[in-house]
Formats: structure tokens, C-alpha cells, sequence
């Protein structure tokens, strides 16, 4: 089958530290695919590369190759913007820009050159109701974003980035700052954009890995330690290190 | 323990002096300002071109338009290259640069400003009349003076606006694909907007109450400028001039001039610390 993303001999190294160590994983199309480890384990790292943020780190080396529909992402011809449109991205903390909800969805478009009223007006209607946030800011559209409450404020930088139509959503500890009723509502909303995207999330929660994903990959210490059907990582981890990862020995 | 009650009370003494000092020099200025104007009806005063303090002529409109006109184009001038230089300090080169670069802007606001009229004079003025021509002596010389005088103060005051800026927003709009340029544009100054905002109302504080550089490179005429070529006087500059040798009246109308160069920089501290205020609670989530 042929994968949405794939690496080789990834390695990267910031100044000294070797944060990822020939890091081999192959992303499924369509499907969600989860990243644990402990806190600094280079799981963030690891999401980062494939949308090629960690350069803008300074000291960022990286080796290896990174393919996306078995194109290599870093060959010389790739367009930086084009690639982060394709492979979108949520953060951590909601991370709205102090405008307006309509210009916070927008923003993607405008920037990649949309003008036309209509295609804006649009685009936010289908981004906000595919993260069903239509209904609680129809309203609201042109009030600042950051009165939105935190779940409503996350879902709308998932919004924002379904409004330039990716391919590939990386997701960076998205529920990390919520409560778990809203974790809940982000982790139904995830389920139901898999059809549509390639999703990626990097969780320090395993029990939300073992809700949302269906492959999942652990890291320990810049290295990939086991991947493959989240259920079988869960039940019958072949690593000693996952197994008491997953039982709760550390972490 | 009783030591530390002295300490406070000593402290307390010395602000509550500092505090009085600027409550008596206000007074003051009121006191001996504010009679003239009534006198001469604040219509006259405020919208009389005619100064000539020898026969009882005191209307300081062409000052108020010399000032208004030079703070204006200077302020153009300040914020195109200040605002700029912030961009590019906090925005687009290195942090090393940047961290040598600020010091060195900010070192500017040491430099007396009689030197800025010094070199003004020697190497502006003549450039204008050379190649613009009119007097030189100008508007244009005094912004361009003033200008460079007030970047030090947008500079610095813009920079740590775009600075408290979260990099989440940075990082949002980057992984969207947006340029560097675009995410400055479309998201940071927008956020920072309050902040530049009482960076440039500062800094017109400052164009505004300069003296002696103005003096040096204004021309000091008392007519209403008709373009930017054309010599002014400016409040700041009308109080040095005569003050040394005003009695009476004329002494009275320089602190009406006072007065109003007083209330108008009054007002623009007010709209810039509101500003900076309004500035400090947007840009956080809840």
C-alpha cells in the first residue's frame, strides 16, 4: 500500500543533542496514527519534521529522508508555503490570532492569495461547520476570536487549517489544555476529519491514544521504539521498553 | 523595625517633594499663563496670527501651525524609519545583531539635541537649498531632524510591543504557510497595534516639546508655513527665543504659549497611556 508519509534514517540533531535517532515510520493514508512517549522523548520533534517547522529553530540538523506521497519533502523544489499547506497544523495551546473568527479562518486562504468574497464567506461556513463550531459562532463571525472559550478557541485553529484543505493534519498535544469534556468533543471531532485527512497526534495521554488511533508509534529517547495497530501495541507490546511503558511502569 | 519606619517616612518626604515640585511648576505656569489668554480672548489668542508683543499683538496661530506641521511630518518620517527598524530588529535578522543593533538606536536618545541641530544646520539645511530650494532653513529640515531624534523612542517602544507578542501566534500563521513577511504584517502588527501606537504618540510627545534642535534648523519666522520648504516657528521655539528679554505682557504670553504646549503634550501622554493599557489586556487567552 502506499503510505501518506514515510522516513528513512531520519536523524536529527540540535547542536549536541541527538533528538530523533533513525527514525523509520510509515504514516497510513486516512487514518489516525498516534505518537507517545515521555516528556522529551523527540515525539514533537518527530511531528515538526514532517511539516518542516523544526528549521526554524536555530541548530536544527537533519539527516534522512522524509517522503510525502513518496515525494521527498526536502529536495530543492518543494515550496515551504505549499508544503505547510498541505500538511497542516494544531498546536498545544489554542493559539487564535487576535481577529476576528472570520479572519481567523480565513487567514490560510488570504495568505496563499484568495480574494474573492464569496470562496472567503464559503470557506469559513464549510471549515466551521466540519468542525461543527458553525452553530456557536454563526453569529459571532466578525467578534474577536480570542472571546471564544478554549475548546471553541481550539476547534477554530483546527478550523483554520481544514480551510486551506490539507492533506495531512499534525497535531501537537491538542487537548492538552482542555477539560476532558472538551477533550472528549476534540477526540470525536478527530474521528470524524480521518476520512477526509491523514491525521497525526502526538499525545503524552495514552489512554486518548488508544481511543483515537489506529496505529501508534512509541518513542523513547529520540528513538522509535515499536509502531504498529494501536491495539496490538497496547495488548501485546514485543518491546520490553513499551511494555512497561504501556503498563505504567514510567512515564 | 524603627528603622524601617524612619526609612519609609524619609522616602515618602522625598516622593511627595518630587510630586508637589511638578504640582507648583504646573500652578505656575497656569498662574501666569492663563490671565493673558483671558485677556486677550482665547479666539484671539489661540487664532490670531499676529505676535508682535511690542504693541499688545499676542496670537500664537502660526506657531500652532508651525508645530503642528513640523510634529507632523516628522512624525511621518519617525515611524516609517522607527517602526521599520523595529520590524527588521525584532522581526528578520539575526537576535545576535539585533541584541548589538537596539543599544545602538537607543544611544541616539543620549546624543544632546543641539547637536542634532549643530549637524542640522551644517549638513541638511544646506542640501535643501541646494537641491529643493527656499531657505532651507524649514519645515522640512526640522522633521527630518526631528525625525531622526524620535526613532530611538518608536524604535525601542514598537520593538517591545512586537516582542509581547506571543510566538504562538508567530508559529500559527508559519505553519500555515504564510511568509515571514506576511505573518508580520497580517498578524503581529495587527496585535501590537496598541503598543506601536503609544510608541508613536510618545515619540510625537517628544517632536513636540523640542527646542533648541528646531530653533537651529526652523527659521523661525512667525508666518503660517504654505508647504514644506517654507521657514516656521514652533511653541518650544517662540518661549526660547524671547524669553530672555520679555517683561510684562509679552513675559505673560510666553507662559500662555507654555500652556498650551503643556496641554496639548498632556493630552497626547493621556491617549498613549491609554492606549498601552488597552494594549496590555488584549492578545491573552482566557
Amino acid at each position: 500500500m502506499d503510505f501518506k508519509i514515510q522516513t528513512q534514517d531520519l536523524n536529527l540533531t540540535y547542536g549536541k543533542f541527538h533528538a530523533l535517532k533513525d527514525v523509520q515510520i510509515q504514516i497510513k493514508p486516512q487514518s489516525i496514527t498516534a505518537i507517545i512517549g515521555p516528556s522529551g522523548c523527540g515525539k514533537s520533534t518527530l511531528l515538526r519534521c514532517f511539516n518542516r517547522m523544526n528549521e526554524l529553530i536555530k541548530g536544527v540538523h537533519i539527516t534522512g529522508r522524509i517522503h510525502l506521497d513518496g515525494k521527498d519533502i526536502h529536495s530543492p523544489d518543494v515550496d515551504l508555503t505549499i508544503l505547510r499547506r498541505r500538511v497542516g497544523m494544531v498546536f498545544q495551546k489554542p493559539n487564535p490570532f487576535p481577529l476576528s473568527v472570520f479572519d481567523n479562518v480565513t487567514y490560510g486562504l488570504r495568505v496563499h492569495g484568495v480574494r474573492r468574497r464569496s470562496e472567503l464567506e464559503e470557506a469559513v461556513e464549510s471549515s466551521l461547520r466540519a468542525t461543527w463550531l458553525w452553530d456557536d459562532v454563526k453569529d459571532k463571525l466578525w467578534g474577536p476570536a480570542l472571546a471564544l472559550s478554549a475548546e471553541q478557541q481550539q476547534r477554530l485553529c483546527i478550523s483554520r487549517v481544514v480551510a486551506v484543505r490539507p492533506e495531512v493534519l499534525l497535531m501537537d498535544e491538542p487537548c492538552s489544555a482542555l477539560d476532558p469534556i472538551a477533550t472528549g468533543h476534540i477526540e470525536d471531532l478527530m474521528r470524524s476529519l480521518a476520512d477526509r485527512y491523514t491525521i497525526v497526534i502526538v499525545t503524552h495521554n495514552m489512554q486518548q491514544a488508544a481511543r483515537v488511533a489506529s496505529e501508534c508509534a512509541f518513542m523513547l529517547l529520540g528513538e522509535l521504539v515499536e509502531f504498529g495497530p494501536t491495539i496490538r501495541i497496547f495488548e501485546n507490546p514485543k518491546d520490553k521498553r513499551t511494555e512497561d511503558y504501556v503498563s505504567g511502569h514510567y512515564g | 523595625m524603627k528603622q524601617d519606619k524612619l526609612i519609609a517616612l524619609a522616602l515618602l518626604m522625598v516622593a511627595f517633594s518630587a510630586v508637589s515640585g511638578l504640582a507648583l511648576i504646573t500652578v505656575f505656569i497656569f498662574k501666569e499663563g492663563l490671565p493673558i489668554i483671558v485677556k486677550t480672548g482665547p479666539g484671539n489668542f489661540f487664532l490670531s496670527s499676529d505676535w508682535d508683543p511690542s504693541s499688545g499683538n499676542f496670537g500664537i496661530f502660526s506657531m500652532i501651525a508651525g508645530s503642528l506641521a513640523v510634529t507632523v511630518c516628522a512624525m511621518v518620517i519617525g515611524t516609517v524609519f522607527g517602526l521599520g527598524l523595529a520590524i527588521v530588529l525584532g522581526e528578520f535578522c539575526p537576535p545576535g545583531l539585533a541584541a548589538i543593533l537596539k543599544p545602538v538606536v537607543e544611544l541616539l536618545a543620549g546624543i544632546p539635541s543641539v547637536v542634532y541641530g549643530f549637524v542640522g544646520v551644517v549638513t541638511i539645511v544646506p542640501l535643501i537649498r541646494t537641491y529643493l530650494g527656499g531657505p532651507g532653513l524649514s519645515v522640512l529640515a526640522s522633521s527630518i531632524v526631528l525625525g531622526i531624534m524620535v526613532l530611538p523612542t518608536v524604535t525601542s517602544i514598537s520593538m517591545d510591543a512586537l516582542r509581547a507578542v506571543p510566538r504562538s501566534y508567530w508559529q500559527g500563521s508559519i505553519a500555515l504557510g504564510a511568509t515571514k513577511w506576511q505573518t508580520t504584517h497580517m498578524v503581529m502588527l495587527k496585535a501590537a497595534k496598541s503598543g506601536i501606537a503609544a510608541a508613536i504618540i510618545l515619540g510625537m510627545g517628544r517632536a513636540v516639546g523640542e527646542t533648541m534642535a528646531v530653533i537651529m534648523v526652523a527659521g523661525n519666522t512667525l508666518e503660517v508655513p504654505h508647504g514644506i520648504l517654507d521657514p516656521v516657528r514652533t511653541l518650544t521655539s517662540n518661549i526660547a527665543l524671547e524669553m530672555g528679554y520679555a517683561s510684562g505682557q509679552h513675559r505673560e504670553a510666553l507662559f500662555a504659549t507654555g500652556v498650551t504646549l503643556f496641554v496639548i503634550i498632556m493630552i497626547l501622554n493621556t491617549v498613549a497611556l491609554v492606549m498601552a493599557r488597552r494594549g496590555a489586556g488584549e492578545g491573552r487567552t482566557r
